[in-house]
């Protein structure tokens, strides 16, 4: 909302600067986002005289200008056919910026000829669209006078960011009176007088309210020989300072109205409404009607409308028709001034997708007190404007009367809300500057508070509450830094999230984080049933995740273009499905949302270990990260398995994760045709994982087991086998028949050549035996190694390598 | 010679002194000659013991033995040493070469100003709570004191998924969970992604994090509100820092208060990301609105409650000084990296 400063002294008493002021207004919840000053906006522009034109020498179209700016004489080029010798002008002096186009005036040199300065034109000012003819100002325009105060009286606008629950500040009155209460000023409403004629309204309208809920209120009011005119220039700065664009004088006048009451107005030709007569209804569904921007609308029966004895005339509160507004012709006006139920506004405004300034007020609230004062308002200032014959009387059809409403106050709920008392007198002084009427109770300890109708944010005794707070001022409640807490049993101790990510941090990974919106296309790689966005910003974001691994392989393209080729990735993040997956949980009916963890790994190795630079990842490395990352978090019994890639086409040749017989995720290397899709040259090896896995079946409980106390022997084997036969199948025999000495089996080395034979392998391990009761003696150390031996040869075909 | 055995372990720390100027062939001989050999500092002790009194002669020699011992061993080791960086690096070590180093892991700026956060308010006695991204209009609004066509539903422009889901647009749906799962009292942090049907640009993003607090039970107010949130500005802002509680509306609090926090890049002077002002808006907050407490069936006349909410990515790219909210989003590992 705009709010300008010198408008706002028509109702208040102001000696503060403007900044103070808004600082006050901002500290009573009234936010003042910007301050524009036209003295900042306007400066080094003054009111300039031409005291001679001439033809410019290498141009026709251009003159040749000498401006006197009040202290000294100007050469300027100016192209305007308008120009001429005696006119007061608008002059931009060197160093000045066009408020319209954010221009620098500089000395410039045009076709041969210097120029220093600029005659300004109604477009250039902002001031309207005129860019032809420049502005030419009154003869009594003083050259060297400022234009911010020539024209606009040193204004100064503030912009207000008024939150929904205060219709009442939507308004210069209302402003004003929210700054009397701050200040213990009185406010100055404007007193309306007016001269009607004999004739009486009701001779000519009547209103109709076929619908009092949508419609509690509507007050009509005539003028007749009106004519239509541009608005005195008085009217018109007010309303361009705000924003308002000028029209003509009675929709001006409606406009002007607005911006002083908060009540928007509607003008209707009078000529135009069939039998002078206004009738409030609801639309019909497919009921068609054509609003003021020429767009036909198709309503429903749940859009009120207002209608003359044939046809709608306008969407109440909303916008007015084409077939009844003001035009040229024009000579009587009919002002509707209502109050119409705020929810009804915002469902048509909503429905049509058509926000004006009227339904943006309507919506959140006017004061249904004030429905008459507002078209007498507007009928005096037509009359005053335009001339023209007012009708006696108003129409005031108020079938459902709205009360002000009468709140039980307790005033030690401020202490038990606030933390601190305010003494009784200090509240009661509070309510009554805001026009809150305070009376005493039959309970003890107990008002009457009633809020004026203006206020339909106050409804209960918590609202008297915030009113109070907000005026006593926030910066006066202390801020306790004491509290006496209640423990509660809640675990504080880092979450798995925590643990996890300090996981990666350590094994040195770099966190991404992703979009979980997505664009379709990403989601078949998956096949799981995706959840779409119903009204989505743009074709990249019409679906939900169903995997964390697209998001990652975007962000390995995007870095892989920016020359980053060696990446170490994971994020954690929500996925989402219609279908139920392993993990997820179903807080919102048909939607299925879990947890995952992906890991990405791409280009070399490690490329700060300069003796392993060439060294690339591969399969092993990601089962590795995947193995280590499982043994942190102690989770035993994790199986791999194939994993079918019918509907997940992300991995080639992926592992399955299985846990107690629940497919907990996978990994492998990313399909060719996916990195194809993200224009991934180089092979990504990526694993995505469950992340309940981690939060449900990790052991936190730690327990000691005997550390051996006699050191263990080493001893390594090879073995040549069929390329058939395991690593798993090899490492099982090899634990079994060397019980009970061998402890541990690890795998080093994996070997083929042509004299081994083709398919055939060497697979070599390391064994650690030990004893818990004696240093191993070599017979018994000889002993097991023949039989490990010997059942391999027997079970697996395997054969000793030497 | 006169031979006692403070001097024998006088000369034992001259060995190690020795030993440790000595980086070549060279040197190391030198060293050898110097104590080694047979006309060497040692061997002449050795034969000092023959004028040394009966009594004070085991002392000695087993003195003796160990400093013979000692040399013989930081001469071995000083060999093999310089045997080992010659195939290394022929005569030494050139200190200057990076050594072999692993990548350091990062985790991303908004979680790192996220946990920064949520760790703060745990010191405070605050446990975490999480809820599902996709949420209903219950939860996420009506519950929160949104009725259906309220005005207030325009300040959260909002995806839908179909007539009731939606992708949450705060962290406040957590606080209805949190609050229908248990009964006070209730102190938590609800970390989590929310969504907004926001023009995406250099200022704003269809998607950021957010922090929510809230505290239920028989005596929290207002102050204690103020304070809390003071402490935690302090602690995460620095102990400098100013702040001001401003009245606002939020539709599930009443009063509402926005915090601001003086300026940490300009220290309240006024500067281009402040807007001059010397103030940063950091967080909404206030009292738990009767409403919400009947929609998840507290008694208002029993409890009250305090919450807040503040927005993570904004803060961050604010804190580290990132220009483009975009940014934090692409995931450059040469920005991630800076975040070690
Ligand atoms: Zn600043």
């Amino acid at each position: 909302m705009n709010i300008s400063f010198n408008w706002l002294q028509d109702y208040i008493t102001i000696h503060e600067s403007p900044e103070e002021i808004a600082g006050r207004l901002t500290m009573a919840g009234l936010e003042v986002e910007a301050i524009r000053s036209t003295r900042e906006t306007y400066a080094n522009f003054v009111v300039g005289k031409v005291r001679d034109v001439r033809q410019h020498p290498n141009a026709d179209r251009l003159t040749v200008c000498d401006v006197y700016d009040g202290k000294q004489t100007h050469t300027v080029v100016c192209g305007a056919p308008n120009v001429a010798t005696g006119q007061k002008i608008v002059f931009a002096r060197v160093g000045s910026v066009v408020p319209a186009n954010g221009m620098h005036v500089k000395e410039v040199e045009i076709r041969g000829q210097k120029s220093a300065g600029m005659i300004c034109s109604e477009y250039e000012l902002d001031l309207g669209e005129d860019h032809e003819g420049i502005l030419v100002l009154s003869d009594d325009a003083e050259p060297g006078k400022q234009f911010s105060e020539y024209y606009w009286n040193g204004d100064v606008v503030f912009e207000i960011g008024i939150t929904p629950n205060r219709p009442d500040c939507l308004s210069h009155i209302g402003v004003a009176r929210d700054i009397a209460a701050l200040y213990k000023r009185p406010l100055r409403i404007p007193k309306i007088k007016l001269s009607e004629s004999r004739k009486p309204v009701k001779s000519a309208l009547t209103i109709d309210i076929q619908d009092k809920e949508h419609c509690p209120r509507y007050v009509g009011r005539l003028i007749e020989g009106v004519t239509i005119g541009e608005s005195p220039d008085w009217m018109q700065r007010r309303l361009k300072m705000i924003g308002v664009r000028p029209i003509n004088a009675v929709v001006d006048v409606t406009n002007y109205v607005m911006m002083e009451y908060g009540q928007p107005l509607h003008a209707f030709d009078f000529d135009l409404i069939h039998n002078g007569k206004i009738v409030v209804r609801l639309a019909n569904d497919g009921e068609k009607f054509v609003t003021l921007d020429e767009k036909e609308r198709t309503l429903t029966k749940n859009n009120l409308l207002i209608c003359d004895a044939k046809q709608p005339v306008a969407l109440a509160g909303v916008m007015g028709g084409m077939n009844s507004e003001i035009n040229n012709e024009t000579t009587s006006v009919l002002i509707e001034s209502a109050y119409f139920a705020p929810s009804s506004v915002r469902h048509t405004s909503r429905q049509l997708g058509l926000v004006t300034e009227s339904s943006y007020r309507f919506e959140r609230g006017v004061d249904p007190s004030r429905t008459a004062e507002a078209a007498d308002r507007a009928v005096q200032l037509i009359q005053q404007l335009t001339g023209g014959t007012m009708y006696r009387g108003r129409v005031d059809a108020y079938p459902k009367k709205i009360k002000p409403i009468n709140i039980p106050f307790r005033n030690k709920q401020v202490e038990r809300v606030l933390g601190i008392a305010i003494p009784a007198s200090s509240v009661k002084s509070i309510l009554k500057r805001l026009g809150v009427e305070v009376k005493e109770s039959k309970k003890k300890g107990e008002w009457r508070c009633v809020v004026p109708t203006y206020r339909p944010d106050i409804e209960r005794e918590i609202d008297l509450v915030e009113e109070i707070v907000r005026v006593y001022g926030f910066d006066n409640v202390p801020a306790q830094e004491t509290a006496a807490i209640r423990f509660t049993a809640d675990d504080v101790r880092p979450g798995i999230h925590e643990r996890i990510r300090e996981w990666f941090v350590g094994a040195g990974y770099n966190e991404v984080v992703c979009n979980s919106m997505v664009p379709g296309t990403w989601n078949i790689f998956t096949g799981k049933p995706a959840v779409t966005v119903n009204n989505p910003q743009n074709q990249d974001m019409t679906d939900l995740r169903t995997s964390l691994i697209p998001g990652m392989l975007q962000v390995v393209g995007h870095n892989m273009n920016r020359g980053n080729h060696s990446l170490r990735l994971y994020e954690i993040g929500h996925i989402f499905s219609h279908d139920p997956f392993p993990g997820s949980k179903n807080y919102i009916q048909n939607y299925h949302e879990g947890e995952t963890i992906a890991i990405m790994l791409t280009g070399a190795r490690n490329p700060e270990d300069w003796s392993l630079k060439d060294a690339t990842y591969d399969f092993y490395d990601l089962k590795g990260e995947v193995e280590s990352l499982e043994s942190k978090f102690n989770l035993d019994k994790i199986e791999y398995n194939i994993y079918n890639t019918n509907s997940n086409t992300l991995i080639d040749e992926a592992v399955g994760i299985e846990f107690k017989g629940i497919s907990r995720g996978y990994f492998g290397k990313v399909s060719k045709e996916v990195l194809k899709s993200f224009d991934i040259e180089v092979d990504v090896y990526a694993a995505e994982i469950d992340l309940e896995l981690f939060s449900e079946f990790s052991h936190v409980e730690k327990k000691y087991s005997e550390v051996p106390k006699y050191p263990p022997v080493h001893r390594d084997l090879a073995f040549i086998l069929d390329e058939k036969v395991t690593y798993h199948e090899l490492d099982q025999i090899v634990r079994e028949s060397g019980q009970p000495l061998v402890d541990n089996v690890s795998f080093f080395d994996i070997y083929r050549d042509d004299k081994i034979g083709n398919d055939k392998k060497s697979i070599a391990i390391s064994l650690e035996m030990l004893s818990k009761e004696k240093t191993l003696t070599q017979p018994e150390i000889e002993e097991t190694l023949s039989r490990i031996v010997k059942a391999v040869e027997k079970n697996l075909g395997g054969v000793l390598r030497s | 010679m006169n031979l006692d055995s403070n001097s024998v372990y006088e000369t034992i720390e001259n060995v190690k002194t020795d030993i440790q100027t000595v980086s070549s062939k060279d040197e190391l001989e030198q060293f050898r000659l110097k104590y080694l050999v047979r006309k060497g500092i040692i061997q002449q002790m050795f034969e000092g013991i023959k004028s040394a009194s009966p009594d004070e002669r085991p002392q000695l020699g087993k003195a003796l033995n160990e400093l013979r011992q000692t040399a013989q061993k930081l001469f071995d080791e000083k060999k093999q040493e310089l045997e080992q960086s010659k195939t290394l690096t022929r005569d030494k070590l050139d200190l200057t070469i990076p050594g072999r180093r692993r990548s350091v892991g990062t985790k991303h700026p908004v979680t790192q100003a996220l946990d920064d956060m949520t760790n703060i308010f745990k010191s405070m006695g605050f446990a975490v709570a999480l809820g599902p991204e996709i949420e209903d209009d219950f939860h996420n609004f009506e519950a929160l004191n949104f009725p259906p066509d309220h005005p207030a539903r325009d300040m959260q422009d909002t995806f839908f998924l179909d007539q009731t889901a939606l992708l949450r647009t705060h962290t406040s749906p957590v606080q209805v969970r949190v609050m229908m799962n248990q009964r006070p009292p209730i102190r938590h942090v609800m970390p989590g992604r929310v969504y907004r049907n926001e023009a995406i640009s250099a200022r704003s993003y269809c998607m950021f994090h957010q922090l929510e607090g809230l505290a239920v039970d028989e005596n929290i107010t207002f102050a204690e509100l103020k304070g809390t949130l003071a402490i935690f500005a302090k602690k995460f802002f620095g102990s400098s820092v100013k702040y001001v509680f401003r009245p606002s509306f939020f539709p599930f609090t009443e009063p509402s208060a926005e915090m601001d926090i003086s300026c940490f890049l300009c220290k309240g002077k006024g500067c281009r990301v402040c807007k001059h002002t010397g103030w940063l808006e950091i967080l909404g907050c206030g009292m738990v609105d009767p409403n919400v407490f009947k929609a998840v069936g507290y008694d208002p006349e029993k409890v009250t409650g305090y919450a807040f909410g503040m927005g993570i990515d904004r803060t961050a790219l604010l804190l580290y000084g990132i220009d483009d909210i975009r940014m934090l989003y692409e995931n450059d590992v040469r920005l991630l990296n800076q975040f070690a």
